[in-house]
């Protein structure tokens, strides 16, 4: 190989791919018409180009779309990671104060969610225990009513008791008063009775006397009418009738 | 003699969707408009599997980084300067997704898996219209397989993908220099690998 074949191979390629100034486009030509190594050496490389040019391209085995846009917190810790960092913790106090306020309650049947503090537990119906327990709530009742009512009467009769003693006490208090007034009473008009004895003695005397000679003086009026009108025939009439005349004489010989 | 050369930068005009559209879709992409970036989806999803299978040998895996680099793509596309070449942006998403994946690869089980991927692929062709091109794409895989993975990426948005070398400089955010470089010498090693096979021999 010539020193003007190895000038011209490091150019032969460049020929190829970039734009060559005239000067140097005649010069190779002209050393490529004496030179069929060089001429060769170009046809190798434009073949060479050629048969690589001619790997067609392959369909795509299908479309490569873009669908979605990746979240930008994934890329890394940027603002918006710390972001959403911050409000999951706030998110998860928030739901940890909520959970600990909220008491659930399982029983056969029934599901019981209750903020703070659960109402007192559902006891389970039984019509025997429900019967049982309503009847002891009637009887306490009921001893209650009768415990209420004794009190009140025992208060009643306290009371009561208590009057009647007092109206004892008064009674006795105006029944002894009423006896030392009629003691006095009785001694007042004894005392003027015995004063005037004699003369009221007299007096009665003669009132009685007056009124029994008139009633023995009608008695015997109307024996002797009976007598004259033969009214008597029985002489234990008669008999009777004369004793009592004479118990009347003798009354008024008194 | 030197008029057949391969600076065709005209061909590049067809494969590119309407820029303005283009633009549209990028403008609603940044608004989270996923129908509006789907659309950039369908324009772009044949190139970027195609570089994908090159790069990586396997269709799976091929398809699996084509998912990722568009996934990449509209979480970042927010920070995409519309002034900027949309292109760029995407290649360079799909290199680097490329190049990282082939590094994570396990070195030694690199064959098993080509071949395995490459058996796939050939499922679908026609067996008489499919000789010649499984033979051909196969010898190619086999040619890029032995190229670094540094000089395979050039070779696939030089040839592949019709990329300048000022561009293909962004995309990897390396020299101009390096890309071109890192070009001619992949070129060399494939013309050493590919002159058994000529096409139409």
């Amino acid at each position: 190989m010539s020193s003007d074949c190895e000038y011209f191979r490091s150019r032969l390629a460049k020929t190829l791919f970039e734009p060559t100034d005239k000067a140097e486009k005649r010069a190779l030509e002209s050393h490529l018409r004496e030179c069929p190594d060089c001429r060769d050496e170009l046809e190798a490389t434009r073949r060479t180009v050629q048969t690589l040019k001619g790997w067609e391209d392959q369909p795509v085995p299908g479309h490569f779309f873009v669908y979605q846009p990746e979240p930008r917190w994934g890329r890394g810790w940027g603002a918006w990671g710390w972001g959403a960092l911050a409000t999951a913790a706030l998110v998860l106090l928030a739901t940890g104060i909520v959970l600990s306020q909220i008491q659930v309650r399982i029983e056969p049947g029934v599901l019981t969610i209750g903020w703070q503090q659960l109402p007192a537990q559902q006891p389970v119906w039984d019509p025997e225990e429900l019967k049982t327990e309503v009847m002891e709530l009637v009887d306490q009742r009921l001893q209650e009513q009768d415990r209420q009512w004794q009190s009140h009467l025992q208060a009643v009769s306290d009371r009561v008791g208590e009057e009647s003693s007092s109206r004892e006490r008064q009674l006795r208090g105006s029944i002894a008063d009423l006896e030392r007034r009629q003691a006095q009473q009785l001694e007042t008009r004894s005392a003027a009775l015995e004063a005037d004895y004699e003369e009221n003695l007299l007096r009665l005397w003669r009132v009685l006397q007056a009124r029994h000679e008139k009633d023995f003086g009608l008695i015997r009026e109307q024996l002797q009418l009976m007598t004259v009108s033969d009214e008597i025939h029985d002489t234990r009439n008669e008999a009777l009738v004369a004793t009592l005349l004479q118990m009347a004489d003798l009354r008024l010989q008194d | 003699m030197l008029e057949n050369t391969i600076v065709d930068d005209s061909a590049l005009i067809t494969r590119q969707p309407d820029r303005r559209q283009e633009t549209e879709w990028i403008r609603s992409s940044q608004k989270g408009d996923t129908g509006a970036f789907n659309q950039l989806v369908l324009q772009w999803e044949g190139r970027i599997y195609n570089l994908s299978l090159r790069m990586l040998s396997n269709p799976d895996e091929a398809a699996e980084a084509t998912q990722e680099v568009f996934l990449s793509a509209f979480r970042n596309i927010g920070r995409f300067r519309l002034e900027a070449r949309f292109s760029t942006w995407l290649y360079r998403i799909a290199s680097n997704r490329c190049l990282t994946r082939l590094k994570q690869r396990p070195r030694r089980n690199e064959l098993t898996i080509d071949e395995g991927g490459l058996a796939q692929l050939q499922v679908a062709e026609s067996q008489e219209a499919g000789v010649f091109r499984r033979e051909q794409r196969e010898t190619i895989r086999r040619a890029l397989a032995g190229l670094r993975d540094k000089q395979r990426v050039v070779v696939e948005l030089k040839i592949f993908q019709e990329r300048k070398f000022e561009e293909i400089a962004e995309i990897l955010e390396i020299p101009s220099s390096t890309v071109k470089s890192r070009f001619y010498a992949a070129l060399e090693s494939l013309k050493g690998s590919l002159t058994s096979f000529a096409p139409g021999s």
